[in-house]
């Protein structure tokens, strides 16, 4: 989101569990003002959050113009999130194949199955706690996570020869206190 | 400057032409006046024939065997308010200066309606189809037109002020006292006057002839002013039978839109702004007053880009009819809408990709209905301390500059996701030290956690908070371990899991 907004381009974050932190997400340097951001939590008398979601995705796609969309249902548990049906990926992916516009699907497991491109697993693999001088507690300071990311099924690979099963690599991210 | 000076000669008489024609071909006497001392004011040839002259009792005419008929305010508006009309086609810049005198500014429309004498032609053209035998006269100002509309029949040209040397000294519309002098001097023609020393003139007749002199030498003395009065853009309709349903008022809307958008398209304009007004029926007690509130239901649509799209803002009405349903059965529907110049943008070829912004106020509409009014936008951060300090703004990509800031820091950080709400939780704490935590069902041992941090603020307000916040990291029975955001509520000691850290 952050490179797509530094280059001038609008992204859209559809928020089926209202997860989004919009003071991380400036710390991390997306421009908000290019972000159109969906909360879709808030109690309907007929909808899901994930209805809603799925609904608002949609409209954005058609509208169209955003570089990212990105669809967070991480918070949706995969007993609700199983339920959607193939269908809806399929025509998700119908309508962003065409377009410049990527569509981002954060969830806990790859439910969009076939209809993704690019389907990256990513796991917290350690968090990094800093002493500090305070005493007796010994408290200690979160400085960072450790990430591990595997390519776990790719469909964008432009060599006829068969990828790799798995590509992996793994990154860390500081806190923003620890510089 | 060119200006074209539009005259009705006998206005009254040819108002009532123009609403009655049928007339035309009879002897008319127009009187009025308050009972019973009514009196001609007017009279066409025919009537003069008969022996009618200005000023006679409505008896002496009516014995005269002409038709009498009483003047009619209403009639002479409605020619006055086409005249009007007519010259508003031809320019904006249009002085109403009598009810049967009109004054147009002509200049730059040779390439849109050709010469100056076509211009008046065409003027007289379309008055004629109106009903109206109009004078217009061109002049390089508007004093030389006026007075060579309200002298010469047809249409005038006039290039040199001699032109207009052998009109009467009336047209100059002089004191009565000045007239008679003029006449004692033999002096009758503009021509005459003209001619004359202006400082003679002066020492003689004072100001008021050396401004008679100007005129009648072609000079301009009174300024040019034209009428400022915004054009009004708004429709307004009432139903016999309150409507209480979407579908039938948003036909009207429609119609009410279409019409409003042919105007605009009219005057080159369109509309970033809407606002309407429901007028309600609500169920009524005798003898109760109702608020305002509960008789009307205003609502205003503010548009990023000026449109004239019906379709766009009959969709936007509906929308926001859905999210903002009337409390009650609907009376009236009155659209007003603000005109702007429509917005014209070049597109640059390498750009970056942007919503098109009607689509996108659409789309925005559309979203709003879907999850709530203040569940779409773009999060703006407030400057406080509070813990989830953002608001939610209008999302407006368009208003951003372009301008480049580029991140302070290209490093990724740690982001929290958030509960919304919060979730309750119970924590064992001792010496500040969090030890054990247990939410949704589940208990976590905490292994790792930072010092406490006190935060309070606001206390003015209704949203003050007073807190105590600790970064934990716990490892639950299964073995998972995971990084959170505590805190307790110091005026209730309740504790909450603000997040997580992804």
């Amino acid at each position: 989101m952050r490179e797509v907004t530094e280059q001038g381009e609008c992204c859209a974050l559809v928020d089926a569990g209202n997860a989004f932190d919009p003071l991380s997400a400036a710390a991390n340097g997306v421009n908000l003002k290019r972000l159109l951001w969906v909360k879709c939590a808030a109690p309907h008398p007929k909808l899901t959050p994930v209805d809603k979601a799925l609904n608002a995705a949609d409209m954005i796609i058609s509208a169209g113009g955003f570089g990212v969309v990105v669809l967070d249902l991480g918070d949706i548990g995969p007993h609700l999130a199983r339920k959607i049906p193939l269908a809806s990926w399929y025509r998700f992916r119908r309508a962003v194949e065409s377009t410049s516009t990527a569509l981002v699907v954060l969830e806990q497991q790859p439910f969009a199955k076939s209809c993704a491109s690019l389907v990256i697993t990513l796991q917290t693999s350690s968090s990094e706690w800093a002493p500090t001088l305070c005493q007796p507690q010994n408290p200690k300071l979160l400085t960072g996570s450790n990430f591990a990311a595997v390519v776990t099924r790719s469909r964008m690979a432009t060599s006829q020869r068969k990828p790799p099963g798995q590509a992996t690599t793994a990154f860390r991210v500081a806190t923003s206190w620890a510089g | 400057m060119l200006f074209a000076s539009i005259f009705v000669p006998s206005f009254p008489l040819q108002a009532l032409f123009a609403a009655k024609p049928e007339l035309r071909t009879e002897a008319i006497a127009l009187i009025e006046g308050k009972p019973p001392l009514l009196k001609v004011m007017a009279a066409n040839k025919k009537a003069s024939k008969a022996g009618v002259e200005i000023g006679l009792m409505k008896a002496q005419a009516e014995m005269a065997g002409v038709h009498v008929i009483l003047r009619s305010p209403e009639v002479e508006q409605f020619a006055h308010a086409s005249l009007l009309a007519c010259a508003q086609n031809f320019s904006p810049r249009v002085q109403d200066k009598a009810a049967h005198l009109v004054v147009v500014d002509i200049e730059g429309l040779r390439s849109l309606f050709g010469s100056p004498e076509q211009i008046a032609s065409k003027i007289r053209a379309s008055l004629l189809q109106e009903r109206l035998r109009v004078n217009v006269a061109v002049a390089t100002n508007p004093d030389t037109a006026t007075i060579a509309a309200r002298g010469c029949r047809g249409v005038t040209i006039v290039t040199d002020a001699k032109q207009i040397g052998s009109l009467p000294l009336a047209l100059l519309d002089p004191s009565s006292a000045v007239l008679e002098t003029m006449n004692l001097w033999g002096i009758t023609t503009l021509g005459e006057l003209a001619a004359l020393s202006a400082s003679s003139l002066s020492q003689r007749l004072g100001q008021e002839g050396v401004l008679l002199q100007k005129l009648a030498r072609g000079q301009q003395v009174n300024p040019f002013v034209a009428d400022g009065k915004e054009l009004e853009f708004a429709d307004r309709t009432e139903f016999e039978y309150s409507i209480d349903l979407l579908d039938p008022l948003s036909f009207v809307v429609s119609s009410l839109l279409e019409r409003i958008c042919a105007n605009l398209e009219e005057h080159s304009l369109s509309t970033n702004r809407v606002d309407y007004e429901l007028a309600l029926d609500p169920p009524r007690v005798t003898g109760d007053e109702l608020a305002d509130e509960q008789l009307f239901h205003r609502r205003t649509l503010k548009l990023p880009n000026p449109t004239t799209d019906r379709k766009l803002l009959l969709r936007l009405v509906q929308l926001d009819l859905q999210s903002h349903p009337p409390t009650a059965p609907v009376m009236s529907v009155s659209i007003r809408v603000q005109a702007v110049r429509p917005r014209h943008m070049q597109q640059g070829l390498f750009a970056p990709q942007s919503p098109d912004p009607d689509k996108l106020e659409l789309t925005v509409a559309r979203l709003t209905n879907l999850v709530g009014e203040d569940q779409v936008g773009s999060p703006e951060l407030v400057d406080s301390h509070r813990p989830r300090a953002f608001v939610m703004a209008k999302f407006e990509p368009a208003a951003v500059s372009d301008s480049k800031s580029p991140s302070l820091t290209r490093s990724p950080k740690v982001a929290l996701r958030l509960f919304e709400p919060a979730k309750k939780a119970s924590i064992r704490v001792r010496s500040d030290v969090p030890l054990q935590l247990s939410f949704d069902g589940k208990r976590g041992e905490v292994i790792n956690h930072s010092p406490p941090w006190l935060s309070s603020g606001e206390w003015w307000t209704e949203t003050e908070w007073n807190r105590k916040e600790w970064d934990v990291q716990l490892q639950f029975a299964d073995g998972a371990i995971a990084d959170y955001r505590i805190f307790i509520d110091l005026y209730t000691n309740q504790c909450f899991l603000e997040g997580s850290y992804d």
